[in-house]
């Protein structure tokens, strides 16, 4: 995506760039410098509780509910 | 196209569940012996009567020397026949071979808290053999919503000790 794309529109109209307009931001960063470890401790948390629901739901509820069809 | 390598780690991580998933239940069928209602046969529904479901009931059996019951069951609007007005009565730790069709519309026979479920359509049998390890009361629940009293479609099987199981019950 071309990076003049995701800046707001009006940053365009006054001729300043999107630092200058958010004088708070200290420090740019390239996208691999971006390393979000809350999102990727929560996508491990959530896979963890998908993976963990689908043995209980397969093998307890589904194949340990005996008596089971044999034939 | 780059991808921040975060993002391609949980893109491979949700092939390995894919693949987790599909292991599982592969294993569930081959290591497990899990089984599922296959076809078994099919039958016009308007015609019930000249075939065993026209007297349904629980039937003896003799297969490879062993006694084994059979079971026919009618899913009616909103009964099970037998296993609403009159329990299904089997004995514990035999074999027994559930078919089950129906005459009017789409129905389910789902005992509650087993493994045993199977739809009832029309025009088809479905068949399950199962063993009951224990004697005591299932129910019988309709799980396909079959009409305004589909929620009070319900029956019994009643699993009794073999010694106390009475054949003078028996349909021929
Ligand atoms: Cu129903």
């Amino acid at each position: 995506m071309p990076e003049d794309l995701s800046q707001p529109p009006e940053s365009n109209e006054s001729g300043k760039n999107w630092e200058e307009h958010n004088p708070d931001i200290e420090r740019e960063i390239t996208i691999d410098e971006f390393q979000p470890y809350g999102t990727l401790t929560l996508t491990l948390l959530y896979f963890l509780i998908v993976a963990l629901m689908w043995v209980f739901m397969y093998f307890i509820e589904f194949g340990g509910n005996a008596p089971s069809i044999i034939e | 196209m780059h991808i921040h390598k975060f993002e391609q780690f949980w893109i491979k991580l949700s092939f390995v569940l894919i693949a987790f998933f599909i292991a599982t239940v592969v294993y569930g069928f081959v290591a497990m012996d899990l089984k599922v209602i296959g076809d078994h046969a099919t039958i016009d529904p308007q015609n019930l009567q000249e075939t065993k479901f026209g007297n349904p009931g629980v039937r003896e059996v003799t297969k490879n020397g062993q006694t084994e019951y059979e079971v026919y069951v009618q899913t009616i609007q909103f009964a099970y026949s037998p296993g609403t007005a009159e329990p299904i009565v089997v004995p514990a730790n035999t074999r027994v071979t559930f078919y089950i069709t129906s005459p009017d519309v789409l129905h389910g026979f789902d005992v509650a808290g087993t493994n045993l479920n199977t739809m009832a359509i029309p025009g088809q049998v479905a068949k399950m053999t199962t063993i009951f390890p224990e004697s005591r009361e299932y129910g019988i629940v309709c799980n396909e919503y079959c009409g305004p009293a589909h929620h009070i479609m319900e029956g019994i099987i009643k699993v009794v000790p073999k010694s106390e199981f009475d054949k003078s019950n028996l349909v021929e």
